[in-house]
């Protein structure tokens, strides 16, 4: 079996400490990025429109320097520590900026940097004569360095605090037009649900180092052994409900669809490629912790099973170009869960990888639809684009099969090999749901492309579609490229060379002992997943193609009441605003009455109080000097009374 | 004499210096009887320290009739003062810190 | 006189003789205390206190302390209550009307205030030491008991070439208490300073109040004064309102800021003072 080849290979990382060389530089990476939000924000007056070339600078340093960390890494199967100073000294308490680099760490920083790069490229193009320019790129710098920071941190508390800034950014990114109050409240909506799963990130955080007694990866993954299955149980959970909102799962996956409000380049930065993903790094970064306790993984890979499926289910009945590709993220962010949860962290990291590269390469397209269509977003008032932007039209061609599950495209790969895994080992209803998700996939991206590109243009006369400036199209072009051979490049084969390198960076799953669901084998399912991908392909086309859908959205063959459940996203949203908006919104005013009437009446009352008492002894002071000598006799006889009983 | 006997005058003269005080209204009549009421203090004092033997009893009457003349000396010019504002010696009449 | 000397005699003396110098002047200045609260002539009871620090005096002497007899007859029988009958004088208010308008409330009242007070201080304080063991000039052999006190006299203290004691405090003042004496003297200037101001009698002398302002004239009335000057003189507000101001002070370049300190105010006993404006 080449599987089993391939996992038992994995070995232990050796960890080295250095200062030297280019791991010795690291800390430039994120720095960098940095130093250009500040000096963006600084300078906006006089930078003017150079902003962009400060901020590109920025990411393509930023860039360069992680290709030369990857080098180093990808060629030496070890973990390198880069020591910096210590952040919190409290008592046993200790917490540093010490960078953790291993494979996982360099494929994020290339993953994360290239595709920050070409965004910021695209950017110039797409977001040009805006009012606010130079600010976007001062928060797409500070977006890439706070995921840098994400990514290079040491220990938990660290990760957190990137986890942290890349809310912060997304929050103001989402927000960036603000001037509309829907999408202001996008912003909230995506900040305070990130919020919640904050709380569960930071009780996992006091969870593990009660347990471990440390927050750093290495000396957490050198205490694996004695961790009780239980206290792995409760850990894995937690991080999990962090992961859930910031990547998007089930229950918390209610704002990445409303996140859509910001620059069409940050969603695809930010809301497709890199920071949605942060919860699967999360994951797959704790996979030793991860394979002490099973259960828990099976409840991420369930709920990450549905999410895809409920996602898939949602965006079949989207119409809006970007809403489309949102729900398409968070069913791709549940296969990589999925992925987590049946122990194939490789393959979770691989689609994360191939995800980057399609999803990305389609909200750059979605941009430059949105762009020649004057920022129109519904699907079904588009049509016949091939001709008039034939950049856009290939490259998003390219996407669009590579998302289907196509071959030889990268998200073909990635797809089939979690398909794969989940069959061998052994968990047979979620390969069932993923074969489904995969043909709905297929099926929704179809109907998404051939509504945009195919058939008559249905948009009238107004609007002259237009091919996007080079700023856009090269980006495309390298993002296409990339979804094209990225996956045959990287994994052609189950035991490919990305799989040999990222193998000692996450957790060993040889110990569970996991058995395949069933006899068929490799050569089987790759088909299977291939013929889903064709079936979902093939629907949309006599859907979509075959018949005539110059009617617009009227002509949407598949109805009913599924259609209406599908097209208003299961009634979520409506249920969390009943559930936590209204009876949340009736026990804060339910405090606040208490705390109106109840707390402050206690203060008030206690004024009211000195005031009656004030009232009442005021007839006290007469103002007669008498009947103050009088007052005094009597306090006299009292004390010589007092001296009295206590003397005699 | 028995210490006893002094004690008893003192007191009684403070009481009678007392009941002045609350029966009167005229501020003079009122001031005499806050000098018979320290006077009483002092033969307290001066009886005690025949008693104990220390004179030092004797220098505390010596001050305190120094305070009674600076005391006199103020008390008489701010009721002269008061007669002069209310044009009476009532001391019932200035009720300032009446509420 | 006899007597008297024989009282000075101190501890060693003739017993008798303080027996009957205490009564006598016991009674006379319990009496005289009594006269002082009850006469309705203030001359007279001022008169009544004279003898009764007269009294006391002698009982000073009964005490062994000559030197605080001489001094409560110059001090307080001669200067102090001096004073008092000057002020008397001064105001003109020798007969206290008052007394009679006291209500029987208060009659009551002071009597049972005094009653109490006068038990509470007989039981806690008196009976404390009235025993034999504290009877001076019986001589030896009485020891004290448990809670009782032996009485010393002060004829050690003052030691034999000092029988009246004089030598002895004066050594005290200009020893032991000479920081107390220091501070007696500036009380006493500080007194005599405040008295001074105390009783000035500042509407009779206006040009007093320029003291300190160099020129008067350049400070406006302040809001309360005007308002003030509204309120005593409506009539005059009322004709002059728009020149008000440098007219009021063109009239009186004595620069009073408010005329009703000069020219409206009634002089006199009844005239409206400054704490009644403040009661209003």
């Amino acid at each position: 079996m080449i599987l089993l080849a391939a996992e038992g290979s994995t070995v232990t990382n050796e960890v080295i400490t250095t200062t030297s060389g280019v791991i010795g530089i690291a800390w430039l990476i994120p720095i960098v990025p940095l130093l250009g939000f500040v000096a963006v924000l600084l300078l906006t007056r006089s930078l003017m429109d150079r902003a962009a070339y400060v901020a590109i600078g920025a990411s393509a340093v930023a860039f360069l320097l992680s290709v030369g960390v990857a080098l180093q890494v990808l060629g030496d199967p070890a973990t390198y520590v880069r020591p910096l100073p210590t952040w919190i000294d409290v008592g046993g308490f200790t917490v540093t900026y010490d960078l953790y680099i291993d494979q996982l760490t360099a494929v994020m920083l290339l993953v994360v940097t290239g595709v920050a790069l070409l965004v910021h490229i695209y950017s110039v193009g797409y977001m040009e004569g805006d009012p606010r320019y130079e600010r976007f790129f001062a928060y797409l710098n500070l977006f890439l360095a706070s995921m840098l920071i994400l990514v290079l941190g040491a220990n938990l508390l660290t990760l957190f605090l990137g986890w942290e800034l890349v809310g912060l950014s997304s929050y103001l990114l989402i927000g960036f037009w603000f001037e509309k109050p829907e999408f202001a409240s996008a912003a909230k909506k995506a900040f305070i649900t990130n919020r919640v799963g904050d709380v569960s990130f930071m009780i996992a955080m006091f969870l593990a180092f009660a347990t471990f007694g440390t927050l750093g990866f290495t000396e957490m993954f050198a205490q694996t052994d004695t961790l009780a299955t239980t206290t792995a149980f409760a850990l894995i959970l937690l991080l999990f409900g962090g992961a859930a909102a910031k990547s998007a799962q089930i229950p918390l996956y209610v704002w990445l669809p409303d996140a859509m409000a910001g620059p069409t380049p940050v969603s695809a930065l930010i809301h497709a490629a890199t920071m949605v993903t942060a919860g699967v790094y999360l994951a797959v970064r704790m996979s030793p912790v991860l394979i002490v306790s099973v259960p828990g993984m099976v409840i991420i890979a369930w709920i990450g099973a549905l999410t895809a499926l409920l996602a898939a289910l949602i965006a079949m009945r989207q119409n809006d170009i970007k809403k489309v590709l949102a729900y398409s993220t968070v069913s791709q962010l549940g296969y990589m869960f999925m992925a987590i949860g049946v122990g194939a962290f490789r393959e979770s990291i691989f689609h994360l990888v191939t995800h980057a590269f399609f999803k990305g390469l389609l909200f750059l397209v979605a941009g430059s639809v949105i762009h020649a269509m004057a920022n129109r977003t519904d699907i079904w008032r588009m049509g016949g684009l091939r001709t008039a932007m034939p950049v856009t039209f290939w490259t998003a061609l390219i996407g669009w099969l590579a998302i289907s599950g196509v071959p030889p495209f990268a998200g073909f790969f990635s797809k089939d090999q979690i398909l794969t895994e989940a069959y061998l080992h052994g968990y047979g209803p979620i390969w069932i749901i993923g074969l489904i998700v995969a043909v709905l996939t297929a099926f929704y991206m179809s109907r998404w492309f051939f509504l945009i590109f195919l058939g008559a243009p249905r948009f009238g006369d107004e609007v002259l579609p237009h091919e996007s400036p080079r700023s856009m199209t090269v980006p495309l072009i390298v993002l296409a490229v990339l979804s094209a051979v990225g996956g045959l490049l990287l994994n052609p084969i189950h035991d490919g060379p990305f799989y040999r390198t990222l193998g000692p960076a996450v957790g060993d799953i040889t110990d569970i002992g996991y058995e395949p669901f069933g006899s068929l084998t490799e050569p089987v399912l790759i088909p299977l997943a291939i013929l889903a991908a064709v079936v979902g392909i093939g629907v949309a086309y006599l859907f979509y193609v075959r018949r005539d859908v110059s009617m617009g959205e009227l002509a949407e063959p598949i109805r009913g009441p599924v259609a209406e459940l599908e097209e208003h996203a299961f009634y979520v949203d409506a249920a969390y605003e009943s559930i936590f908006v209204r009876f949340g919104g009736a026990v804060a005013r339910a405090f606040a009455w208490f705390d109106a009437n109840v707390v402050d009446g206690v203060v008030r009352g206690a004024g009211a109080v000195a005031v009656v008492i004030g009232r009442s002894s005021r007839g006290i002071q007469t103002g007669l000097v008498r009947s103050y000598v009088a007052a005094f006799l009597a306090g006299a006889l009292a004390i010589v009374a007092v001296v009295l009983v206590q003397v005699r | 004499m028995e210490i006893g006997y002094y004690y008893a005058v003192s007191a009684l003269l403070f009481t009678i210096g007392f009941v002045g005080v609350l029966l009167r209204r005229n501020a003079i009549v009122l001031f005499m009887c806050i000098e018979l009421m320290l006077n009483s203090v002092n033969l307290t004092l001066a009886a005690a320290a025949r008693m104990w033997g220390g004179p030092d009893g004797q220098v505390f009457v010596f001050f305190v009739i120094v305070v009674a003349a600076a005391e006199v000396v103020v008390g008489l010019a701010l009721i002269v003062n008061l007669f002069f504002r209310r044009g009476t010696l009532d001391v019932d009449v200035p009720q300032l810190l009446r509420y | 006189m006899e007597l008297l000397a024989q009282a000075a005699e101190g501890a060693g003396g003739a017993n008798l003789a303080e027996v009957v110098l205490f009564w006598v002047f016991s009674v006379l200045a319990v009496g005289a205390a009594i006269a002082v609260i009850t006469l309705r002539n203030i001359v007279h009871g001022a008169l009544m206190l004279v003898l009764n620090l007269l009294a006391i005096a002698g009982l000073y002497l009964t005490l062994e302390s000559s030197f605080l007899g001489i001094v409560q007859v110059l001090v307080y029988a001669g200067a102090i209550m001096v004073l008092f009958l000057f002020v008397i004088m001064l105001l003109g208010v020798d007969n206290d009307d008052l007394l009679k308008e006291t209500r029987v409330a208060t009659r009551f009242a002071a009597a049972l205030g005094g009653a109490l007070l006068v038990a509470a201080l007989l039981f806690a304080f008196v009976g404390t030491y009235t025993s034999p063991s504290s009877l001076c000039g019986q001589g030896t052999g009485v020891v004290a008991g448990a809670g009782e006190v032996l009485c010393v006299g002060l004829a050690e203290a003052y030691g034999p070439d000092d029988r009246s004691g004089v030598a002895f405090l004066g050594l005290r003042l200009f020893t032991r208490f000479v920081w107390p004496f220091q501070l007696a003297a500036l009380l006493l200037t500080v007194a005599t300073i405040g008295a001074v101001i105390l009783a000035r009698r500042r509407d009779l002398e206006p040009e007093d109040l320029d003291v300190g302002v160099a020129d008067p004239d350049a400070l406006p009335p302040s809001d309360a004064e005007l308002l003030r000057a509204d309120a005593d003189a409506p009539g005059e507000a009322g004709t002059d309102v728009p020149g008000e101001e440098p007219a009021r002070l063109g009239a009186s370049p004595l620069a009073g800021s408010d005329p009703t300190e000069r020219g409206e105010r009634p002089t006199g006993h009844d005239r409206p003072s400054d704490a009644d404006r403040g009661e209003g």
